[in-house]
């Protein structure tokens, strides 16, 4: 899976560049994930992967160059358009429904991609290949039990459960995932790597992540971003290896690292 | 628990029951209610339990604060006048009844147009909007006397045209009847669209609009949709209303209007459908009757918004929704506390009412004499005693209240949070 695929990327940047005035966060970034990948986004705080997130999902609009979706270029593209195209994304900081019930969060996110998507003449209980596919997201998040409670009144892992649940309810192709485990105790961490594998299954996963725990165990390559500039892109034992990363991270790295 | 979003309730089953037993109550209320002034007030409260829901389709469900509602039921109101007043000279041919549909048409259309600029933002800038926008349009009511009658307004007859389903509005019963049939399917249908893919999509908006762009649908369109049909149903809400007073004025349009919608519908309940029904009985009592009872009625609906917005944003129906719920549970025990709580807010608000009454009397119709009635009673407004004793029993009330808000304030459980008291009427963003 490492080895460049010959097919077109799943995702693909081309010399992105992101200024904010005089300031520029991202500098001719080229980044390419091949289909059913998973890559980890790794760089210490304001390396400029927030930004980049938001410059692929369409919450901001590139400076300069490309980014490219199977191929077809979405930047500049509104983020339902974008999400339309097979790209969701989640949030860092949880972003649900509050007042909606588990249920209807993930119903919300699921009728779109069936064909429902401003319908005003049927019962959404009437849906039932929505309904169903619902369900079955229900089960996979282990929130079976919670369908009727409103987002709001979840627990804190369960909410991150569900900003999962949310995003891939859709279907999308591809997924980003901004620190999936952020503020999670050990053992909870654990469950959820579980989790994200199984809801990631055949799909392509970039995925910010601060747990390197969690990096070396998902991730098929792993991206190194430091100063708005790609550092490397290679696998994790060659980052592991690499004397520029270790530098980087000013060996916060070293001690982190655990075979999986 | 205050200022934290309350939770949608989960939608109650739609028990057949419960509408069949309504529309039964609607068609029998006039063997019971046949004064004329009853079968008034009955109509009136048919048209804006219409006006009210639609104008919760935006508050409640959408999180969007409307500060132009009477835009829609007015323009409704003076295309469906014009219609009639053709069908009067008999340029038209329409049945009366269906001139209603033709309001819920003119409301349609100026939602599509004006709600096109209005919901391309939300929160504060939406209620900017919209606010200029009701301004523009009253505005230009002034400006065209010929199309909106100036000052007089307009006037038609509503007994002409042909008969439809042999209806020919020539009776108040007949005139009942109508806006009890359009009342009805509007609030079912109303009610079938909070069911549907893009209701549901609209309380996501109203929660978190960004994450909606994110998972694939236009915050923007799914705002402009329930604006459209919020408009349609306002719209047949200014139809129907045109027909029963057969007159249709400026006010009709007029930021006071707009008010009341918004107030009447925040007293009743944003988080709960049937809410705006209260408040749109409310609107009609308090208008019509409280108005005739005392000249302060404004005065008293001010601070019933007040206390309402403050202290139980889940409106009247989330107070009735939590004492219906916790009378499964502790009610027995909190009865004494409950019938304390009664006799000291009535204490309390008869006690402030006197005041309020001797003061407007002093102030305003001090020509009639000292003498005011109130509440059964003579009250001499230039006794000082008798301001002493309304100041006493005012303070008397509230200190009791104040002395039992720390019990009531223990029942709030979690049950008492999921009965939306505590939730803000408008949701963010």
């Amino acid at each position: 899976m490492a080895a460049p695929s010959t097919r077109v990327p799943a995702l693909e940047t081309r010399g992105l560049g992101m200024r904010f005035g005089r300031t520029t966060i991202l500098h001719q970034l080229d980044l390419s994930v091949a289909a059913g990948e998973r890559v980890a986004l790794i760089g210490p705080n304001g390396a400029g992967k927030s930004t980049l997130f938001n410059l692929i999902s369409g919450a901001l609009a590139p400076t300069a160059g490309e980014v490219l979706l199977n191929g077809e270029r979405i930047d500049g593209l509104r983020p339902f358009e974008i999400h339309r195209r097979g790209l969701s994304r989640s949030f860092q900081i949880t972003s649900l429904f509050p007042r909606l019930s588990v249920y209807d969060n993930l119903r919300c996110a699921v009728m779109g991609s069936l064909g429902y998507r401003y319908t005003m003449l049927r019962f959404l209980s009437r849906l039932d290949k929505v309904n169903r596919r619902t369900e079955e997201l229900m089960l996979q998040l282990g929130l079976r039990g919670w369908a009727q409670v409103p987002a709001m009144h979840l627990s804190y892992a369960r909410q991150r459960a569900l900003e999962i649940g949310v995003t891939i309810a859709g279907g999308a192709g591809v997924v980003l995932l901004d620190e999936p485990t952020a503020g999670m105790s050990r053992s909870e961490t654990a469950h959820f790597v579980t989790l994200i594998r199984q809801l990631t299954e055949g799909r392509t996963l970039l995925m910010v992540e601060h747990d390197m725990g969690v990096v070396f165990d998902l991730a098929d390559r792993i991206a190194v971003l430091v100063q708005g500039e790609l550092l490397t892109i290679d696998t994790p034992a060659a980052v592991r290896a690499d004397a520029r990363v270790q530098q980087a991270y000013l060996g916060a790295l070293a001690g982190l690292v655990v075979a999986p | 628990m205050r200022g934290q979003p309350g939770p949608d309730p989960e939608p109650p089953p739609a028990s057949l029951r419960a509408w069949a037993l309504s529309a039964l109550c609607v068609v029998l209320a006039p063997l019971v209610l046949d004064s004329g002034l009853s079968m008034t007030l009955l109509s009136q409260m048919g048209i804006a339990i219409i006006a009210c829901l639609s104008y919760n389709i935006l508050l409640g469900q959408g999180g969007m604060l409307s500060f132009g509602h009477a835009v829609y039921t007015g323009l409704g109101a003076y295309l469906a006048i014009h219609a009639l007043a053709a069908i009067n000279q008999g340029i038209w041919w329409l049945p009366v009844s269906l001139l209603p549909l033709l309001g819920g048409l003119a409301g349609l259309v100026a939602a599509a147009v004006l709600g096109f600029l209005a919901t391309r933002k939300s929160g504060t800038v939406f209620a900017m909007i919209t606010l200029g926008l009701a301004e523009l349009v009253g505005a230009l009511a002034l400006m065209f006397p010929t199309v909106f009658g100036g000052e007089a307004g307009v006037s038609a007859n509503r007994v002409s045209g042909p008969a439809f389903a042999g209806f020919d509005l020539a009776s108040d019963l007949q005139v009942y009847y109508l806006i009890a049939a359009y009342t009805l399917v509007c609030v079912a249908a109303m009610y079938a669209f909070t069911a549907t893919p893009l209701g549901r999509l609209l309380n996501a908006v109203r929660d978190n609009a960004q994450r909606v762009a994110f998972i694939g649908y236009d915050p923007q369109r799914v705002r402009h949709l329930a604006f459209v049909v919020s408009g349609f149903f306002a719209g047949v809400a200014g139809g129907l209303a045109a027909l029963v007073f057969e007159f249709v004025g400026p006010e009709a349009l007029g930021a006071a209007r707009s008010g009341s919608y918004l107030l009447f519908t925040v007293l009743g309940g944003t988080t709960f459908f049937f809410g705006p029904v209260i408040g749109a009985v409310l609107m009609v009592l308090s208008q019509v009757l409280l108005s005739e009872l005392t000249r302060a009625w404004l005065l008293y609906l001010g601070l019933a918004f007040l206390f309402t917005v403050l202290l139980a944003p889940g409106g009247l129906a989330g107070v009735l929704v939590h004492l219906g719920r916790s009378r499964r549970g502790p009610w027995r025990q909190r009865l004494p506390v409950l019938a304390a709580l009664a006799l000291a807010g009535a204490l309390a608000g008869s006690g402030a009412a006197a005041l309020l009454e001797m003061l407007y009397h002093r102030q305003l119709d001090a020509a009639l004499g000292l003498e005011l009635r109130f509440l059964g009673l003579r009250l001499d407004v230039g006794d000082p005693t008798i301001w002493a004793g309304a100041a006493f029993a005012c303070a008397a009330g509230m200190v009791l209240l104040i002395r039992l808000r720390p019990t009531v304030r223990g029942w709030s459980d979690p049950q008492a949070q999921a009965s939306g008291i505590g939730a803000p009427p408008g949701g963010q963003r």
